[in-house]
Formats: C-alpha cells, sequence, structure tokens
C-alpha cells in the first residue's frame, strides 16, 4: 500500500486513494504507443506500491487475454468468389449509363412525393377544367350560327325586302305636298312623290280587308279634298303603275 | 485495371481511367486482396453476417467510384478501413436501432449473454466469437465501439485509428479508456472472479 495514502482524507470511492484515479486511466491505456514513456514508469511505481491497483492491473491482464484471442480472430465470409462477384455486379450496376433510364425513373419518382403528387393533380384539375370551359363556349356558338342560319338572310339584306309601288300623277297634281306624307295608322303605306309604297307581304292583308271604296279613306280622300270620280282615276293610275320593287335593293318585275 | 470480372464469366464494366493501386491488374484482384480486411472489421463492429456482406460490397462500390481521391503516399488499408467505418456507423444506426442496441449500465443483463465456455477453440468453431464481441460492445456508445474494434479488435495503432475515424489522440484515448474499462469489468465479472487465483 502506498504509505502516501495514509491520510482518510484522500482515500476515494473502493477504499482506494484519490490519486489512484489517474493511475486507473493509464491502467486502461496500457498498450504502446498510448501513454508516454515517463507515464508507464509512474504507472509501474504506483503498482508496485498500491495493492488494489496491482489486483485491478492483474485482473485486466487476464481479461486481455480474452480480448487477445478475439484480435487474433480473423472472420473471413463463407463463400468469398460470390462475394467478390457481388461486388463486381454491383459495381457494373451503378457504373452504367442510365441517362435514359435514369430520366424516366427520376420523373416517375418524382411523383411518389406528395408536394409532387398534388401539384400534379392540381395541374390536370385545371387543364380539365379550361378544356371543358371552351367546348361549353363552342357549342355555344356553334348553337348561336345554327340559329342565324335557320332564321334567314342578315340584318343587312333586309334593306332588300319586296314592296310594291304604284304611281298617280292626279294624285301627285291634286293633293298639296304637305298632304301626301305617310298615312299613319291606316296601313303601312307611304306616299312619296305621287307614288305608293307598301310591302309586299301586306298586299295580301291589304286586299282582303280592304275595297276600293276604303282606299279613299286609305289614302285620306278627305284631306285630299277631291271628289270621287278623281279617286276612281287615281285608283286606275295606281293599278296600271304597280311594280315590284325591292327597298334598297334592285329592282325587279 | 482492364478486367474486373475475369472470374465471374460477366461482360466488362467500363473500367477504363480507373488508377490502379499497388500494382494490382484488375479491381477484381484488388477486391479479392483486400475484401477480408474489410470484411473482418464489418463483422466485427456490426456482428452480423448478412449486414457484412452487404457493407462490404458497398464498401468497393465506394472504393471504386472515389479510387482517383486514394493519396498514394498513405497505406491502402487506411483508406479502406476509413470507408469501412463510415458505411459500418451508417449502418450501424439502423442495425442499432432494430436491434435496440441502446447503452445500458445494466452490465449484469448482459454478462448472461457470455457463454461458460471459455476454451476459445470451442467457441471458434462454434461461431460464438462474434456473438460475444456483440454482447461485449453492446453496452458502448457508437465512438467507443469504433475506436475499441478498430484499436484493440484489429489491431491498429492510435495513429491510424485517429486517421481513420478523424477524431483527436486524446478524444481517440478517452474513447479507448472507457470502452476497455466497460469491456474488462465485463469479462473480469464474468470470467475473472470465477477462476480468480491472483
Amino acid at each position: 500500500m502506498d504509505t502516501k495514502h495514509a491520510d482518510p482524507s484522500v482515500w476515494g470511492k473502493g477504499g482506494r486513494p484519490m490519486s489512484c484515479k489517474r493511475f486507473q486511466r493509464l491502467l486502461h491505456l496500457n498498450q504502446p504507443g498510448e501513454i508516454s514513456q515517463r507515464e508507464a514508469e509512474e504507472l509501474r511505481q504506483h503498482l508496485r506500491q498500491c495493492e488494489p491497483c496491482s489486483l485491478e492491473y492483474r485482473r485486466i491482464q487476464r481479461a486481455d487475454g480474452f480480448i487477445d484471442e478475439l484480435r487474433s480472430f480473423a472472420p473471413t465470409p463463407r463463400d468469398p468468389n460470390q462475394l467478390t462477384a457481388g461486388i463486381l455486379r454491383r459495381i457494373r450496376t451503378e457504373s452504367a449509363p442510365r441517362y435514359t433510364i435514369g430520366l424516366v425513373d427520376r420523373i416517375l419518382g418524382a411523383f411518389l412525393q406528395p408536394s409532387v403528387r398534388f401539384a400534379a393533380l392540381a395541374v390536370i384539375l385545371i387543364l380539365v377544367s379550361t378544356f371543358m370551359i371552351q367546348l361549353v363556349g363552342v357549342l355555344g356558338s356553334v348553337s348561336a350560327l345554327e340559329v342565324k342560319l335557320a332564321s334567314g338572310p342578315p340584318a343587312s339584306r333586309v334593306a332588300a325586302e319586296p314592296v310594291y309601288t304604284a304611281q298617280s300623277t292626279t294624285l301627285q297634281k291634286s293633293a298639296r305636298p304637305e298632304d301626301l306624307r305617310s298615312l299613319p295608322g291606316v296601313i303601312p303605306v307611304t306616299v312619296e312623290s305621287g307614288r305608293f309604297t307598301v310591302p309586299a307581304k301586306d298586299v295580301e292583308s291589304i286586299l282582303s280587308h280592304y275595297t276600293i271604296e276604303s282606299v279613299a279613306s286609305m289614302v285620306g280622300a278627305s284631306a285630299l279634298r277631291v271628289d270621287r270620280t278623281t279617286i276612281e282615276k287615281i285608283i286606275h293610275e295606281l293599278r296600271s303603275t304597280v311594280t315590284l320593287t325591292f327597298r334598297g335593293g334592285r329592282e325587279g318585275a | 485495371m482492364n478486367d474486373v470480372s475475369r472470374s465471374t464469366g460477366e461482360p466488362k464494366p467500363g473500367v477504363s481511367g480507373a488508377p490502379s493501386v499497388g500494382g494490382f491488374d484488375s479491381f477484381e484482384d484488388l477486391v479479392q486482396a483486400y475484401q477480408p480486411y474489410a470484411y473482418s472489421l464489418a463483422l466485427k463492429f456490426l456482428c452480423d453476417e448478412d449486414e457484412a456482406m452487404d457493407a462490404v460490397q458497398e464498401v468497393f462500390v465506394r472504393v471504386w467510384k472515389h479510387l482517383d481521391r486514394y493519396d498514394r503516399n498513405k497505406k491502402f488499408t487506411t483508406w479502406l478501413y476509413t470507408i469501412v467505418s463510415n458505411v459500418c456507423v451508417d449502418r450501424f444506426r439502423s442495425l442499432s436501432r432494430a436491434r435496440s442496441l441502446f447503452r445500458s449500465d445494466e452490465g449484469n443483463r448482459f454478462l448472461e449473454d457470455l457463454p461458460d465456455e471459455t476454451d476459445w477453440a470451442t467457441l471458434h468453431a462454434r461461431g460464438q466469437l462474434v456473438e460475444i464481441i456483440n454482447v461485449l460492445a453492446r453496452g458502448l456508445s457508437k465512438k467507443q465501439r469504433l475506436v475499441f474494434t478498430l484499436r484493440d479488435l484489429q489491431d491498429l495503432s492510435v495513429d491510424e485509428v485517429v486517421e481513420i475515424t478523424g477524431l483527436s489522440v486524446g478524444s481517440v484515448k478517452t474513447n479507448l479508456h472507457y470502452a476497455r474499462a466497460w469491456i474488462r469489468n465485463m469479462l473480469i465479472r464474468r470470467y475473472g472472479v470465477k477462476g480468480e487465483d491472483l
């Protein structure tokens, strides 16, 4: 026992002097190259004097006998050639050019990520929605076109609608200009420069509902202040000069 | 460095440009020469044959890929062991989670797993040495396990351990101290006391 540790105040756990703590560390680093020559000499001195440390040292040497056995244990793979072949195969696989496969794999692999999956789903929904909206618009346009085609000529050709016109020189001479304005409220007839103009579609209606006698009121006989003979003359002239024309368009028979 | 598949009969992979190491004619020769070193360290660290085989494959793939980074002025085994250590530490994380190889102070629980037999020839024949290492190292941290394996089971110098692990000399010695204290204590309690004739 180291006489330096006689004082109980410097004794540590396990009945061993506290200064032994330093040597405990050296005891476990007792292999070549782990402690300096000076530390090794100090340890040897201590072991000669400290019985607990000396006993532990011998136990450590005994334990190291087991560790030496484990150190000399040199395990080898069960089948070295198979291991070598596996290594070379793996190198070959990882060294092979994989631009095409790798690119496809990376793209497909990206869809394994939830964020990419949701983004792709959102893009698909947007594309489908846009397509549907455009499809509805196109169908609407086609429908409107069909309606237009079915409803007749365009508005620009309405001006060329057929009308019947008739001329009466007697009417022109006997009537004052201010009396020869159109006769609203009777029939859609306009009178201009002694010429009567009646839409063709209204002729049948006029012929069905009006007699010669009613024409006097039609043309405003009272306003014109003409007698019956003059009216009959006017009617005769109108009959003889009836012409089919196209308002705003070409004239025809 | 032209034929890496001489004995496998498989097509030659593109190996042009890979530098030669140690005068080997092919990468296959290099693998055959060094795979025992890699396997030994991997098995002693991981204590699982299948894991060690996979680790060695991964190691040599990395060697193949990064052979140009090898400093020819240094020992090839030191560079190889560095790669083995990195691969094994990575694998050890998942392996330790699977096996619950967490550090525990309940050394007594581990002692029961050590065999009664102390005849090493018998233990070797039974394939129990790996299991003994596994039990002894089960209570070590990852760093302690690595330093102990490199220094005491692979018999590498402190300087090599420093270079392989990237730890400082002081850190290597501290980890070595705690690892040895733990393992020696277990061995003494399991076998030393029983046959105490000191």
